[in-house]
């Protein structure tokens, strides 16, 4: 199995930025997972330096269901969403260089995306 | 020292243990050979040490600590506390310690005996297991309550063992620990449940109008609010394809009520009720317990017993056993809390928050308060959700039983 995150390397200041965890069956039999929610539940965190500035998560409140998805062979479940560059309060980010993780709550250990690099531009 | 090898054959009744152990002091006859001893020794083996010692009669530590050994020969003792010397000082011990019993039959002998006792023993409907016991320098055979012994030890005599050294004694069965995810009979709560996609706890049993019932959370059926008939299996439908129940309420959200914010969807309780099959065994006021709080263990231990009803205040401590990750306590940190529903228009009106862990399939759990330190508890709710794995939410009771209508849960 292949987990990754999916960020465009830079954008300029204030776009909003598509993320995805993509979650792929490499393997040559069907894998079952299972996922948090009835709608698969993922954080999306970024960082600046040691400090977080957004948590897609972050407040919200979920339910504990446990989701039984299985993937063909070569399949992928992308999870996506999109960060409109602001902080946990609402703020606008400044320009610079951030890191972002995938976190995708199992009942086991997480699958962790990331992280990777994303540059913000003037 | 003695291995032991567990050979379990039966989940239902009880459970035989097969025993294996060395015998490496002389050739052995062939009905021995065919019961497969493996000479097993640890490097750590004191028994090893000593076993070549004529007369020896078994090694053990007593309740007080007191390191002793049985000799048919008690002036033997001077060669066990050479052979044994090292040993002991390893563990902290004087050779002269060591306490004598006079043995009245040697450790060759009782290994020996144990082989043959275990194949005719342990073939016998009610036997536990068979020992060859250092404590009593005996073969001790337990059994379940009402085995007919008589029949054991003629079986065992003819055999050649010398009744007087075989020790009889009634034990509980022994059965497999189960857990939470697995199959249990009758049907309590704690337990995994699986609906079509999805898997969740079920949190508690209840009569409604004299139907036989469990409840789950809404979101735990096909449809968040509106009954639709959801089919149940535990742990699985794969694992136990007999369904076990079918949702049979499960009220809707609606819109406009008192308290429900504009444009969302409301209840008081992410509550459904699914009825019992007529074949599925359960017991009223069961909750499955595991071995601790907190401890990440979802291994069944004991029960726990609904013998009431009630709330929860902000800082007083609940419990929630669920089938990920098993037995949580905490401290309520909230009451009445209006709470929205992450990606959804769904707001659950006046619930209660707890800080304590919970993860993905922890849906349903009943949470409760505990009368003491016994299995008495007072049930609270059912869990639905959580923000993180330290936080979760739950529907009181009592706003469980506003929209199923009264429930009998003990």
């Amino acid at each position: 199995m292949r987990v990754e995150i999916v960020v465009p390397p830079k954008v300029a200041a204030g776009v909003p930025v598509p993320i995805a965890i993509r979650i792929g069956n490499t393997a040559a039999r069907p894998i079952e997972l299972h996922l948090q929610g009835r709608t698969v539940v993922f954080d999306l965190i970024v960082s600046r330096g040691d400090t977080v500035m957004w948590r897609r998560l972050e407040g919200e409140s979920v339910t504990a269901i446990l989701q039984l998805r299985t993937l063909a062979p070569g399949e992928v479940l992308e999870l996506k969403d999109t960060w409109q560059q602001n902080d946990g309060a609402g703020r606008p980010v400044g320009p610079g260089e951030y890191r972002v993780t995938g976190v995708v709550p199992t009942d086991a250990a997480p699958l962790r995306a990331g992280p990777v690099t994303l540059m913000i531009g003037d | 020292m003695r291995q032991r090898t567990v050979l379990f054959v039966s989940l239902v009744a009880g459970t035989v243990l097969f025993s294996a152990c060395s015998d490496t002091t002389q050739p052995t006859p062939p009905s021995d050979e065919r019961i497969g001893f493996d000479p097993v020794q640890q490097p750590d083996d004191p028994v090893a040490l000593v076993r070549g010692i004529p007369g020896f009669g078994g090694f053990f530590f007593d309740r007080e600590g007191v390191p002793t050994v049985y000799l048919r020969d008690v002036s033997a003792r001077a060669q066990v506390e050479r052979a044994l010397g090292p040993w002991l000082a390893a563990q902290g011990l004087r050779a002269a310690a060591l306490r004598v019993r006079r043995a009245d039959y040697d450790w060759a002998s009782l290994e020996r005996w144990q082989g043959r006792a275990t194949e005719q023993a342990l073939a016998m409907r009610g036997a536990v297991w068979v020992d060859a016991d250092e404590a009593r320098n005996r073969v001790t055979i337990a059994v379940e309550r009402g085995t007919p012994v008589a029949q054991l030890r003629s079986a065992v005599a003819r055999l050649g063992v010398p009744s007087a050294a075989v020790l009889v004694e009634e034990v509980e069965p022994v059965r497999l620990a189960a857990t939470l995810q697995q199959r249990v009979r009758p049907v309590v709560g704690s337990l995994q449940i699986n609906f079509p996609g999805f898997l969740c706890t079920l949190g508690f049993n209840a009569t409604r109008n004299g139907q036989r019932s469990f409840i789950t959370n809404s979101h735990c059926t096909n449809t968040q609010g509106g009954s639709e008939g959801t089919p149940y299996w535990q742990p699985t439908s794969t694992v136990a394809p007999t369904q076990i129940g079918t949702e049979v309420a499960d009220p809707a959200y609606t819109t406009g009520g008192v308290g429900c914010p504009s444009g969302r969807r409301c209840r008081r309780s992410d509550s459904a009720r699914a009825r019992y099959a007529s074949g599925t065994t359960s017991t009223l006021g069961r909750i499955a317990r595991t071995s601790g709080a907190n401890n990440g263990s979802i291994t069944i231990t004991a029960n726990f017993n609904i013998t009431a009803e009630g709330s929860a205040l902000v800082g007083q401590t609940v419990h929630k056993i669920g089938r990920t990750t098993g037995w949580t306590r905490g401290s309520v940190t909230g009451t009445c809390v209006n709470t929205n529903l992450s990606g959804s228009n769904i707001t659950q009106l006046c619930q209660t928050w707890v800080s304590a862990g919970v993860g993905a399939g922890d849906s349903g759990s009943p949470v409760f308060r505990r009368q003491g330190t016994g299995s008495n508890v007072t049930l609270v709710g059912i869990l639905w959700g959580g923000s993180g794995s330290t936080l979760y939410v739950f529907s009181p009771i009592s706003n469980i039983e506003t929209e199923l209508g009264a429930l009998t849960t003990f």
